[in-house]
């Protein structure tokens, strides 16, 4: 298998990135996180393609892989690059951490920065891709793993020892008694949440909690519309343990799109179709995969080319048209389950340079791989 | 930080207590070898008496049971009884939370003895 792709190499010593309307996040490997207009960079590194119809195409294209006229058939695969001072010059606003973040998230214009002292909120301006000089908001102060930001500012943090905690932080505000709860007590360090399906994995295997539907935004929302908003984000979901069809809990699991995914510790991958109902078992598609038992498997996630798993030294990329590695023991990676234009997105840093692949999003005769998330249909 | 003592703890030198314990698979003189490193190295937790030691990602120094997986170990942890001042120590996994911290792991770093996807995989619990 070799899914076609553009690829975007930016020279630098990083830990980390991120990319979220219109503005690439980037963290450095002396702790300073920095955001740069996507946009600039794409002119820049695209600017090195001879062919003027082809440059507007890719440009296009990677910035919302909605736009496809790029015709992936007709066309060599395409590296383009960036070295690091130019990076430099399309610096927007830098701030400095503390340390490696364990994790980061941008959503509804919030930037989180999980780490060793706990989750910090910053404002976030997209109109001008900068992080607002306001200091941080603590709205987790004890080892946060993984941070995953929902609707209406409601977040999931895996909190290690402690299990995964729920937080519904309001502007700048926490109650710790009423906006705080334990979801699961099993420990985790890795979760995942898209839509109204959270995927918790812990040490216990994956647990799924299905919330209810939060209410739509009328144009003018009343004191009604915030009770019912208040009400549903408080709701209590459902959660149970995730099964195969002979009840063994699966060991780790993850979303792509409606779909749910997960592999059992026999080696095998479960694809399921519906979510929406706690009581669902999983039984749709099953694959082995003999690495998965040979291997340790450290983590997965779906985007629109299938999906990614992590192996202790490899990172590759598994789909119905096979497998292809990506990198070997990358220091970090990212996909972008939810966001319409960067699905196709695959991040990979390495040691010495950020790789942005743009995969190709031809999902042709309506039919969705089993692996990845449905362009047509993200959540 | 006071150091009187350093005891070599039997619970985490009786293969049959894996389920239960971290094993050392070094010797004993190793262990202490590290502890030395570390203390004199001061690779310890902010605010808690706590020291970190690793020989590296090549140099395994312990076991533990992953679910039902044995799991090679690299780093070790050391804590003290506040009032003794006595110190003893064990192989810990990061993927059970057991996480040196930012300044530590930053001179590890430094030192060459893990590289920055270690680093990484450390701070996420995935080492």
């Amino acid at each position: 298998m070799n899914t076609s792709s553009i690829s975007l190499s930016i020279e630098g010593d990083f830990v980390d990135s991120f990319i979220y309307s219109g503005t690439l996040f980037i963290v450095h490997a002396n702790s300073q996180l920095s955001t740069y207009s996507w946009g600039r960079i794409l002119k820049y590194a695209i600017d090195q393609i001879p062919n003027t119809t082809l440059r507007r195409q890719i440009n296009s294209f990677m910035f919302d892989c909605r736009n496809f006229p790029f015709d992936f058939n007709n066309n060599d695969p395409i590296s383009i690059a960036i070295d690091s001072e130019t990076l430099e010059e399309m610096e927007f606003s830098t701030i400095y951490l503390d340390g490696w973040p364990s994790d980061i998230n941008v959503y509804g214009n919030y930037l989180y920065i999980c780490s060793e002292d706990g989750v910090d909120e910053y404002d976030f301006d997209r109109k001008t891709n900068t992080i607002t000089a306001n200091p941080p908001f603590k709205i987790w102060d004890q080892y946060a793993f993984m941070i995953a930001p929902n609707d209406s500012h409601r977040l999931a943090i895996a909190a290690g020892e402690i299990g995964v905690i729920t937080a519904f932080p309001k502007k700048r505000s926490i109650d710790y008694s009423k906006d705080l709860s334990i979801l699961i007590e099993q420990p985790s360090s890795d979760c995942e949440w898209i839509g109204n399906n959270l995927v918790s994995n812990t040490s216990e295997g994956a647990y799924l909690s299905v919330f209810p539907s939060l209410p739509k935004t009328p144009q003018n929302p009343d004191q009604e519309y915030w009770n019912l908003l208040n009400q549903a984000k408080r709701s209590e979901p459902k959660t149970h343990p995730l099964e195969n069809e002979n009840h063994i809990n699966l060991k780790y699991a993850w979303m792509a799109g409606e779909k749910l995914l997960g592999i059992n510790r026999q080696g095998k991958i479960y694809t399921h179709i519906e979510t929406s109902s706690p009581d669902s078992q999983i039984q749709h598609k099953e694959r082995y995969i003999s690495r998965l038992t040979q291997e340790r498997f450290l983590a997965a996630r779906a985007g629109s080319f299938g999906t990614v798993i992590e192996y202790e030294n490899e990172l590759v990329i598994y789909n119905e048209s096979g497998e292809q590695s990506v990198a070997k023991r990358p220091v970090n990676w990212r996909v972008f389950p939810r966001s319409k234009n960067y699905i196709n997105h695959l991040h990979v840093v390495e040691n010495d340079l950020l790789k942005i692949y743009a995969f190709d999003v031809n999902q042709s005769n309506h039919h969705v791989d089993y692996y990845a998330i449905d362009i047509n249909n993200i959540i | 930080m006071i150091f009187k003592a350093y005891k070599v703890k039997n619970d985490h030198r009786q293969p049959s207590l894996i389920n239960k314990k971290s094993q050392w698979t070094v010797s004993e003189w190793d262990e202490l070898n590290l502890f030395i490193i570390a203390y004199n190295e001061d690779w310890t937790s902010p605010n808690k008496p706590q020291l970190w030691s690793t020989n590296g990602r090549e140099n395994k120094i312990g076991e533990c049971m992953d679910g039902k997986s044995l799991t090679d170990l690299y780093i070790a942890k050391y804590i003290t009884d506040s009032n003794h001042h006595e110190w003893h120590g064990y192989p810990v996994s990061p993927r059970q939370y057991d996480i040196p911290p930012e300044k530590v792991l930053s001179l590890w770093l430094e030192r060459g003895l893990i590289d920055k996807t270690d680093k990484s995989r450390i701070r996420g619990g995935k080492f």
